[in-house]
């Protein structure tokens, strides 16, 4: 009897290390996955940036990585104001690029204030689909059965196009209820500019509102609007308060607005800081 | 010694499918909890995008099933019967959607029905204009939940000894309504269960349709969709979404599980 | 009300060759090994199965006839068939089963004096599956009956009872398929079963009636080795003529190896010198422990039990009695206890004349 419960005793208890030894080697595991993540080399800069910065921002990293022998960059491509949500609800970067000031605005308690920083700007212009009926004007956009894509109110792009659109209407040349019509062929809300873009490069959009610098490349048609604000559509970049590489995070920044990283920029289509920064009234928007 | 004695009274399997229990329930339990602590829930419960976004939901979902199951069960009875290869091919290319991101299942529906697609054209001269439509929404849904109905019902119907159906065509009653009284009560637990299936990959699909039919409120934005928009500016109205999604699919889910246990046979009793 | 008819089908390298011709109430067994063709005929019969030639007529009425192009699908044939496994829905009770295909006042008429008869009044609430075996076939009996069918077609319709409750039931069977006026068509593989139940055997070897009567001659003394051995006669002995005794009407066999054992059998068709082969059924063959005195039966052989074999109901015993000489005797469980038999315990078989029969060579 007594042999019997010691037997099971001991069963007890190398079962119960087993089960102890599968779950500390998963946690070895996982803080390992975790800690290759951050802090391998130097310095790996995660930064979070609008997605219409994809093309630019891959090609100022790797020249940065080049000059900065160490260093490496992970970019995070999304929506501003989801990457602005992501960043809201707790995920770790050291540098957030926001497409709208707005977006810097609303998480101004998590970033650096001095480190604030306008990197670009661009203008928002229609892009056409090769296939579409033949837009030739802004105006043809209120035409019934026109199929319009845009982005989301709540991303920039969208923001931007909604007030372009509401500003036409007011200006002399565009029908009555200019701006009623072409929100009525609205056919889609895009979560992002690219697929805006996708959708008009698929040929199933007729037009598209996207930024300048989105359709350099493709070889798509556009449609410029006049009388943009030089500087209404601003890049922002801020340093995280949590980041735990400050000065490689600053250094990216610096990159950014040096001459060799606007030579980039201006060759993917983006207008320069400085064009914004003739424009003090959003400046002081951008830093509260 | 012949019976083994466990720490909690679970073997190892008890404890894993513990621990893995817990893995699927605290998402969903945090998701509750943060939605019910955010101020502004009734308010997102009720807004108009919400409540637009679950009608279209309901609304197209419960279409895509009528066809998916008015055209799965003929379908899967018709290769329950089949045997060889090239059933086992047609077999192959039905669960073809299972394996395909939904995005690029929307992507290859654009491809086909598109405006530039394969069969735009002549879409187009027969006035018929599916991206962008809620239409497609639902030819999105039918695109990837059909193949979990029919595999189902398939099996299903697989499991229907055929003797009996021949013994009821003995006794006169035609092959139709033997169809009817024999095959489908037996096949019963199986198509209730890919229906809830089918279902669930439908009402929670994403990615084809946002390719595929675009995001508008009303037209062709549906719950995940509405979901993802809502997640660009309040993470709040994202929250209330999200539970009213998860409430309304448990819902459904519970219904038709029920609908399955009210089987004509038990379980084991179909030799 | 009858069933006649003919099938010739060809399922790949197999051919179905087969005729039939059953009255009003009385029982035809079609008999053969499995894969000889019998379910097939029942198939066929039901229209589940579309022959490539052949004419079917029930009760006057022409279902299937190649040359005229007609073919009436099974569920407008009225046949009443019932499976090896009874084929019982199990989504439904006894009394939904029994009434499945009831469609007119009479047949519900019918399906409930069924009910009685059969003695299911209290089951009609009960699934299939809290059914037991003698109960499940008194259902499916009850169903295919219900509905008035011209012809019953009953395949092994006792292959899932236990052997106890097999002779239990077929004696009740019979009285229903008799009353019932219906022409039967019965499928079995056992011997016993056709013997019991038929008015008229045919027995169906590779597709082909090799065989037909009436059931004790057919069966019992099978006019052919092969027929013999599909029959279930269990000794089948390669012997030689010794001598004619018509006086007796008997004859004198011995061994192709000249040994000095001798069986009497009834006089044949025969010559002194011809090589012949003797059928003896082992239930003809009696054991003793001790050698038996002041017995009326011709033949006694000392010998040694070789082989105990298990057959339901009882026992096959295989005794070596020299000279190339051996007999399979079935006996009881009871009867080898009693008796001490085991391998190489010595025993006697006693074999009277006229249990052993001639069979004709093909």
């Amino acid at each position: 009897m007594s042999c019997r419960i010691v037997t099971i005793h001991t069963r007890h208890i190398r079962y119960l290390l087993i089960m102890m030894l599968a779950v500390s080697a998963l946690a070895v595991i996982t803080a390992a996955a975790c800690a290759s993540d951050r802090s391998e080399g130097a310095a790996t800069l995660r930064v979070f940036a609008a997605s219409s910065l994809t093309d630019v921002l891959t090609e100022v990293s790797e020249v940065f990585e080049a000059e900065n022998e160490g260093v490496q960059i992970e970019m995070h491509f999304a929506g501003s104001s989801r990457l602005r949500a992501q960043l809201d609800e707790g995920a770790v970067a050291d540098a957030f690029i926001s497409a709208d000031p707005r977006h810097i605005d609303a998480i101004a308690h998590l970033l650096v204030d001095s480190s604030i920083t306008t990197v670009a700007t661009n203008e928002m212009v229609v892009a056409l689909s090769d296939s579409g009926r033949p837009i030739q004007s802004l105006e043809d956009l209120a035409k019934p059965g026109v199929k319009i894509v845009i982005a989301l109110q709540d991303v920039p792009a969208g923001r931007y196009a909604h007030a372009l659109i509401a500003d036409m209407a007011q200006q002399q040349g565009f029908p009555a209820e200019f701006d009623d019509a072409v929100l009525g062929n609205i056919v889609s809300e895009e979560t992002n500019v690219r697929a805006v873009l996708a959708k008009v490069q698929l040929g199933e959009a007729d037009a598209g509102f996207v930024y300048q610098s989105d359709i350099r490349d493709t070889g798509l048609h556009s449609l410029i609007i006049p009388d943009q604000n030089p500087g209404d559509i601003a890049y922002v970049g801020a340093l995280l308060r949590d980041s735990s590489h400050h000065d490689t995070a600053q250094a990216f920044l610096g990159f950014l607005v040096s001459e060799a990283g606007q030579r980039i920029l201006i060759s993917h289509g983006f207008l320069s800081a400085e064009a914004f920064s003739i424009n003090a009234g959003v400046a002081m928007a951008a830093t509260p | 010694m012949n019976r083994r004695t466990f720490p909690l009274g679970l073997p190892p399997g008890g404890i894993i499918t513990l621990v893995y229990i817990a893995f699927i329930a605290l998402p969903l339990i945090a998701l509750f909890i943060r939605a019910i602590s955010s101020y502004s829930l009734w308010d997102s419960l009720t807004s108009d995008i919400t409540l637009t976004a679950l009608r279209l939901s309901l609304i197209t979902s419960l279409i895509s099933m009528i066809i998916v199951v008015g055209a799965g069960i003929p379908i899967a009875r018709y290769l329950s019967r089949r045997s060889g290869p090239f059933s086992r091919v047609i077999d192959v290319l039905i669960d073809v959607p299972l394996v395909l991101p939904p995005v690029v299942a929307g992507l290859a529906m654009l491809m086909a029905f598109g405006r530039m697609g394969i069969l735009g054209d002549a879409l187009d001269t027969a006035g018929i204009r599916l991206p962008f439509t809620t239409a497609a929404v639902i030819l999105a849904q039918i695109f990837v939940s059909a193949p979990f109905f029919i595999r189902a019902a398939k099996l299903g119907f697989q499991a229907v000894p055929r003797e009996l159906e021949e013994i009821s065509q003995t006794l006169g009653i035609s092959p139709w309504r033997t169809f009817w009284r024999i095959a489908v009560p037996l096949a019963w637990p199986s198509i209730v269960g890919g229906l809830a299936l089918s279902w669930a990959r439908a009402i929670s699909e994403f990615g084809a349709t946002i390719m595929f039919a675009g995001n508008l409120s009303g037209r062709t934005q549906t719950m995940p969709l509405a979901i993802l928009s809502a997640m660009e500016s309040d993470v709040g109205a994202a929250l209330a979404l999200a539970v009213i999604l998860v409430a309304a699919s448990l819902i459904v889910l519970f219904v038709l599980a029920l609908a399955a246990t009210r089987a004509a046979v038990p379980a084991g009793r179909l030799e | 009300m009858s069933a006649r008819g003919w099938v010739r089908h060809r399922i790949g390298t197999f051919s179905l060759d087969v005729s039939w011709d059953v009255e009003p109430g009385s029982v035809t067994v079609l008999y053969g090994p499995s894969g000889a063709g019998k379910s097939l005929t029942l198939r066929a019969i039901a229209g589940l199965v579309h022959p490539d030639e052949g004419n079917i007529e029930l009760d006057g009425a022409v279902v299937f006839d190649h040359e005229a192009g007609l073919w009436i699908p099974p569920h407008h044939r009225r046949v009443g068939l019932m499976p090896q496994e009874y084929g019982l829905f199990p989504h439904l009770t006894v009394a939904a089963n029994i009434a499945y295909g009831v469609h007119n006042p009479d047949s519900q008429a019918r399906a409930t004096e069924l009910t009685r008869t059969l003695d299911l009044q209290d089951l009609q609430n009960r699934r299939i599956w809290e059914l037991s075996g003698g109960q499940r076939q008194r259902v499916a009996l009850a169903r295919a009956l219900a509905t008035q069918p011209r012809v019953l077609l009953l395949d092994e319709p006792f292959a899932a009872l236990d052997s106890e409750l097999r002779r239990a039931v077929r004696q009740e069977i019979r009285q229903v398929l008799t009353a019932s006026r219906v022409p039967v068509i019965l499928v079995t593989h056992d011997a016993e079963e056709a013997l019991a139940l038929a008015d008229h055997v045919q027995i169906i070897d590779n597709g082909r009636i090799v065989a037909q009567g009436d059931p004790v001659t057919t069966l019992r003394q099978p006019a052919a080795p092969r027929i013999a051995r599909l029959a279930g006669v269990e000794n089948l002995l390669r012997m030689r003529v010794a001598g004619l005794q018509p006086e007796d009407g008997a004859m004198i066999c011995e061994t192709l190896d000249d040994s000095p054992l001798t069986l009497e059998t009834p006089l044949a068709e025969a010559h002194e010198g011809d090589v012949v082969t003797i059928g003896i059924r082992s239930s003809d063959v009696i054991l003793a422990s001790s050698e038996p005195q002041g017995l009326s039966a011709r033949n006694v052989f000392a010998g040694t039990v070789t082989t105990i074999e298990p057959r339901s109901p009882g026992h096959d015993v295989t005794v070596d009695c020299g000279g190339g000489l051996s007999l399979v005797s079935h006996v009881t469980r009871h009867a080898i206890t009693q008796l001490g038999i085991r391998e190489g315990a010595q025993m006697w078989a006693v074999v009277k004349a006229s249990s052993c029969f001639l069979l004709s060579d093909e």
